[in-house]
């Protein structure tokens, strides 16, 4: 049985803050449709994990303290990032090495994961779109987050023989090492673009962006938006970096 | 003791000390002598008809091909028609094992089989196997005054013979045999074969033949009687 | 030529414009990533048995004075010697020593990446002695004068055509004055080459992949069958090994060995697995007269008691950058290093120092693949996120870089102050793109605009919105 009314916090994620606010919107939508109270804490920014993979471990555990702090009194926290759910959730605890880290780590999901698992949620719409996924790495090998997105969409994946490659986006090394993280997206857009999708959707925002930003600079016909924007409907805003329309 | 070897030793204690551990003596003796098998896969755990027909299919896989003779004096005659077959021609190399010793070599004379030094001009090798390992289809070779290593590298046709009793199941399978084996010592060299010699190392294409020989026979001896 | 570890970037850029490696590098992904699924799974319990041979390996670390000390015993037992080497040049030395006591004008080798790590071809060539490498992708970047771009497949960024220039370039000297293009002409012609060198050799040198502490066995595993040639023919066979290399018993090596071609190569197991022990005995038709192992420390005692340790489980299966998303864009020699891909972004810093390569540690995604196929369960991203963390301690990182990251983790403390800048800067942000979605250049994003779009904000964060929403009066 799902948990009756939980009261969940929106860890919203500082990419979809700033870049992406249709994807925390659809969140909520997602989260209130699945029969959860959801409240986003005023004061949360980013989770730390920039610094804490550029090896600036005193930083990203300031971050990361200052997080736990208004996340703790909520029954969920719920993350639209693979990435930053994993960040929270293993990489916190040995971090801080406190008991709150480990408790907000036990309550935190990623959202697909979270409604999927927890909430036994099956959204209302179905996109009819081409649609391929892009399995980002830390929730695909640090959270097992592969079927429950698949399972949410219910439409028809049209996959590749290479889900589970890395598409080069690395957090900071995607401008550390430009050079190579752009060929290893292009070896990832062309996968996609041979299975004939029109729309790329996933999980983390960092990687769609860097993606749509090397297609768009190719000039191909992709399209690319965060999943939670697909299972909510909201397809009328503009794709990512697809400008008005 | 070599200063060197001291100050390695000393380092590696360091490490121990650093971590609030320290090695153990009777654990290190304990193991090796206990000599335990880890996990076991199921594939290496047949017996009878699966594990001959496993062993068989293995080493078709690893690109060896198989005879099955019925005697020990079927061996000569299989290897003749083996090099007939794909044209290949001797000189036949034959290891200094008394098994073949007793097998007649005069039915296939025309391709000049005998014991002795290993030559680079050989066509053939015939070696003896210790045993098959059917996890694999690999081929346990031990080296001693009648079995020169060379025999299993310089021919470029090599022939092992192999009998039907002495394929195991595993690798441990093998160790066993092996202790069971000799005075109980290590030979100089034991070679673990799985099919004939090969490279992937131009433009990753595989070849046959690298430097050991371009094609491995197995010939597997119902009744060495 | 001789690339370094710190310069990675520059080395990769150039090395993503050459179509011949990339080509390479692309087969190699397919091949080596199919073959290595299917023999795993072929074998329902392979992940246990990496779990066990995770252990075994821990064990040994957890006792490896102990069991060098019982590998020492059975060599010597066997009628070998064991000469133990701190550091590179110790062990080239000895080795050198050793080549010399039997007036050895030319040595043949088997593969070993310790004897790369010791540069040991240039040392003995200097010393006039003169070392063939038989391994046909060894000789291949001999010929070449290259370093090996990957731990098992050292020639993987040559095509056949290179090859074919290589080897007419240096094989009419020889006797062979043809030039050849087919694959199968190509082995040939060095499989006669090499032929006469095993024979003619004084020495002969060999790597290890197991060191059997029961025994006193070194072992070799190879597909060409050219390491055995290495060491019957000559009088004296010397086997370089690090000290990590111990393994306890046959049965463990067993465990070990079903494991490493899986993960290597996507064999079931290596064509030739070579247990060698002592030198040849009284009557035995051949093999060596002296057996020596040469038995490299080379920082490897000081990684054993740090945060790194689990890098000494490694067996060397090159399965982690097989499947990596830097190296296979990248290829090996990028990394200005002897071992290449993670575990050579793991190892290298402590081999060159953390100053000279710390451009290796970040040269990941974090995507985990490594981690996820390392039959040896070794913590890839872990160990070089912690080297991260040193080298940013230590303030060996980029400045401008640092910088950057302090400026973020500032703002980022401070939520208030945070959503105040957001609020500022989004607007201006959305009034550049002037509605077309995205950027072609940003000032200071050059990292990201080189050659990607930066897609355009709308005008107001998330947490802005929702909190007008929340108080529509305010």
């Amino acid at each position: 049985m799902p948990p009756a009314n939980p009261h969940v916090a929106l860890f919203v994620t500082c990419l979809i803050d700033l870049f992406r606010p249709s994807a925390a919107f659809a969140a909520v939508k997602l989260l209130q449709d699945a029969g959860c109270r959801v409240s986003v804490p005023e004061l949360q920014t980013c989770c730390g994990q920039p610094a804490y993979n550029s090896g600036d471990k005193a930083g990203a555990a300031a971050l990361a303290a200052q997080t736990i702090r208004h996340l703790m009194e909520y029954d969920y926290v719920v993350i639209p990032s693979g990435s930053c759910a994993a960040m929270i959730k293993h990489h916190y605890p040995p971090l801080l090495a406190d008991d709150a880290a480990r408790a907000v780590a036990e309550k935190t999901f990623e959202l697909t994961q979270f409604l999927h698992d927890v909430m036994r949620y099956r959204p209302a719409v179905k996109t009819d779109e081409k649609l391929t996924y892009l399995d980002s790495c830390s929730g695909l090998r640090e959270l097992g987050i592969q079927a429950q997105p698949r399972a949410l969409l219910q439409s028809p994946i049209l996959e590749n023989d290479d889900a589970e490659s890395c598409c080069g986006f690395g957090g900071t090394f995607c401008v550390k090492y430009t050079d190579v993280s752009t060929a290893i997206a292009d070896k990832k857009l062309n996968k996609f673009a041979a299975t004939g999708a029109a729309l790329v959707t996933g999980g983390d925002l960092g990687c769609l962006m860097h993606l749509a930003g090397r297609a768009a600079r190719r000039g191909m016909a992709l399209q690319f938006r965060h999943v939670a924007e697909v299972l909510a409907g909201d397809m009328d805003i503009p794709a990512i970096a697809g400008g008005d329309k | 003791m070599s200063e060197q070897r001291i100050a390695i030793i000393g380092r590696i204690r360091a490490a121990h000390a650093a971590r609030n551990i320290a090695s153990s003596e009777s654990d290190v003796t304990a193991r090796l002598q206990a000599r335990a098998r880890n996990l076991v896969p199921q594939r290496g755990q047949l017996t009878g008809d699966a594990l001959r027909a496993q062993f068989l299919n293995f080493a078709v896989k690893s690109q060896a091909s198989v005879a099955v003779a019925a005697l020990a004096r079927d061996v000569p005659a299989a290897i003749g028609d083996y090099l007939m077959a794909h044209q290949l021609a001797g000189p036949v190399r034959l290891s200094g094992d008394g098994w073949l010793a007793g097998m007649p070599w005069d039915r296939i004379a025309a391709y000049q089989p005998a014991p002795g030094a290993v030559m680079e001009t050989d066509g053939a090798g015939v070696s003896v196997a210790l045993c098959g390992i059917a996890e694999t289809a690999t081929l346990m070779l031990t080296s001693g005054p009648d079995a020169p290593s060379a025999l299993n590298f310089l021919p470029p046709v090599h022939f092992i013979a192999l009998r039907a009793a002495d394929i195991v199941g595993a690798l441990e399978d093998g160790w066993a045999r092996l202790r069971l084996s000799g005075n109980g010592q290590m030979p100089r060299t034991v070679n673990l074969i799985t099919g004939p010699s090969r490279t992937a190392d131009i433009a990753q294409t595989m070849y046959m033949g690298a430097h050991g020989p371009k094609r491995l026979h197995v010939i597997v001896v119902e009744d060495d009687g | 030529m001789q690339r370094r570890p710190s310069a990675f970037n520059a080395n990769a850029a150039e090395a993503l414009l050459d179509a011949d490696l990339q080509r390479a590098l692309g087969a190699a992904e397919a091949g080596f990533g199919l073959k290595r699924r299917k023999a795993i799974t072929g074998l329902p319990e392979f992940d246990a048995l990496c779990d066990q041979a995770a252990s075994i390996k821990d064990h040994v670390l957890d006792n490896l004075d102990i069991y060098l000390e019982r590998f020492e015993a059975q060599v010597f037992a066997s009628g070998g010697m064991v000469h133990w080497c701190e550091d590179a040049q110790a062990a080239r030395e000895i080795i050198l020593k050793l080549c010399q006591s039997v007036n050895a004008k030319m040595v043949t080798k088997g593969k070993s990446m310790v004897a790369e790590e010791i540069g040991l071809n240039p040392f003995l060539e200097a010393n006039n002695i003169k070392p063939v490498e038989t391994d046909l992708g060894e000789y291949i970047i001999q010929l070449a004068d290259e370093p090996p771009s990957h731990i098992i497949g050292p020639a993987l960024h040559k095509t056949k055509d290179q090859v074919s220039d290589l080897f007419h370039a240096h094989h009419p000297a020889l006797g062979y004055p043809e030039r050849l293009s087919e694959g199968e002409a190509l082995v040939g012609e060095a499989r006669a080459i090499l032929r006469r060198q095993y024979l003619q050799a004084d020495a002969g040198i060999t790597g290890a992949n197991f060191l059997i502490a029961e025994t006193g066995s070194t072992v070799i595993v190879t597909n060409e069958g050219n390491g055995d040639m290495t060491q019957i023919f000559p009088r004296m066979h010397i086997v370089i090994a690090s000290i990590e290399k111990i393994v306890p018993t046959l049965e463990d090596a067993a465990t070990l060995l079903r494991v490493l071609a899986r993960s290597a190569t996507g064999q079931e197991m290596s064509v030739y697995t070579t247990f060698s022990t002592g030198p040849k005995r009284r009557g035995d038709a051949d093999g060596p007269e002296q057996f020596h192992v040469v038995m490299l420390d080379n920082g490897r005692s000081e990684l054993l008691g740090g945060n790194q340790r689990d890098i000494l489980r490694c067996i060397r299966c090159g399965a982690c950058m097989n499947n990596c998303p830097v190296y296979m864009a990248a290829g090996g020699h990028a990394y200005g290093a002897t071992y290449m891909g993670p575990m050579g972004s793991v190892l290298t810093p402590h081999f060159s120092g953390l100053k000279a390569a710390q451009a290796l540690p970040f040269a990941s995604t974090f995507c985990g693949k490594c981690e996820a196929v390392c039959p040896m369960r070794i913590p890839l991203p872990r160990l070089m996120r912690d080297l991260r963390a040193e080298a940013h301690a230590a303030r060996i990182t980029p400045a401008r870089e640092r910088l950057w990251l302090a400026l973020w983790a500032w703002v980022a403390g401070r939520p208030q102050l945070y959503h105040r800048l957001s609020g500022w800067g989004l607007p201006v942000l959305k009034f550049l793109a002037r509605g077309r979605g995205r950027f072609a250049w940003l000032p200071l994003a050059g990292g990201w605009t080189r050659t990607r779009d930066f897609p355009a904000p709308p005008g107001k964060s998330f947490m802005a919105q929702w909190a007008a929403r929340k108080k529509p009066g305010s």
